[in-house]
């Protein structure tokens, strides 16, 4: 549903499709600033070619290859304001940005990092994927492998970046970084089925998921 | 510096009202730039990097600094314009909420 956008709700939904990584922080900063100014929320979804992105906390060590070397597998690398370390986004993960003003959301960032992984330990039992979260590491893990990436920025109590769902994602690509700075698997949503999932059916969950949690 | 454990909360909490001395023993013009409140149960955070540094002009509400919490990065503002008297939490330092990470007159 690339360019599906949903008015007349709470919060305003817009589905991106295949975007840059570069491009789509351009668009999420614009968005925040309607948002700050008092836009609705936005829930954007979207997919990035292979991109690196190292957060505030990053070790060098979690870039498990030279930089170039990593280019040179059509990898960008780029580094972004959000908390946490390294992680991967590519084709086939479901990426969701909330960009929700928490002054009308309790304006508590550890509460709202909880309700993240509320929601998607919630999207996944949609799919019959029994996930959880685990208490000092950020994400949310079946079994011992990592599925989704949470990662946040806030800017005047509007937040930005957010969840990497692996869906369908090639995680061969996994293995030029520690995700997170941590010696810790990735799997897919397609790993644990035995078979690729809808990303369309995934993003329609996960915007019913967000409209219950975040309304 | 990266601090860590009872003996360096101890020492955060004295520096963190050294800062306080400091920057109040200064102009009574100075407005110091505190680390806010971020939820319940976050009591400090570590400061990432610096938008600007000492001496530059800064509007009120520009983007001055980060701080990292629980994979949330957090931009702090200037609540004032005027130009940045002093940085105490430098690049990597943790501060508890409420600490001054430095001041603008």
């Amino acid at each position: 549903m690339p360019g599906m956008e949903s008015m007349g709700q709470a919060m305003i939904v817009e589905d991106w499709g295949l975007i840059k990584y570069a491009d789509g922080y351009e668009r999420q900063m614009q968005c925040v600033g309607k948002v700050a100014a008092g836009a609705k929320d936005h829930l954007i979804l979207c997919e990035h070619p292979p991109a690196i992105t190292l957060g505030r906390m990053t070790n060098q060590a979690s870039l498990l290859y030279q930089p170039k070397d990593i280019e040179e597998r059509a990898v960008t690398i780029t580094t972004v304001d959000r908390g946490g370390d390294v992680t991967l986004h590519a084709p086939g993960q479901l990426v969701v940005y909330p960009i929700f003003n928490l002054n009308n959301h309790g304006k508590d960032l550890r509460i709202y990092m909880q309700m993240l992984e509320e929601v998607a330990v919630d999207l996944l039992k949609n799919f019959g994927i029994l996930a959880i979260s685990i208490p000092g590491q950020r994400g949310v893990f079946v079994g011992p492998d990592k599925i989704i990436s949470i990662g946040v920025g806030v800017r005047k109590w509007v937040t930005y970046h957010g969840l990497g769902i692996n869906v369908n994602t090639d995680l061969s690509l996994f293995d030029l970084i520690k995700p997170c700075g941590l010696n810790v698997r990735m799997t897919s949503m397609q790993k644990l089925k035995g078979h690729a999932v809808l990303i369309k059916d995934v993003k329609t969950k996960a915007v019913e998921q967000f409209q219950k949690y975040f309304q | 510096m990266i601090l860590h454990g009872r003996m360096n909360s101890r020492y955060l909490s004295v520096q963190c009202e050294r800062n306080r001395k400091v920057a109040a023993g200064g102009s009574e013009f100075m407005t110091e730039i505190i680390l806010p409140e971020l939820g319940e149960g976050i009591t400090k955070a570590t400061i990432a990097c610096w938008h600007a540094k000492v001496g530059d002009s800064l509007q009120e509400g520009q983007e001055v600094c980060e701080a990292v919490t629980d994979k949330a990065s957090f931009i702090i503002e200037a609540p004032i314009a005027g130009k940045l008297k002093s940085i105490s939490i430098i690049d990597g330092q943790e501060a508890f909420v409420g600490c001054v990470l430095g001041t603008i007159e």
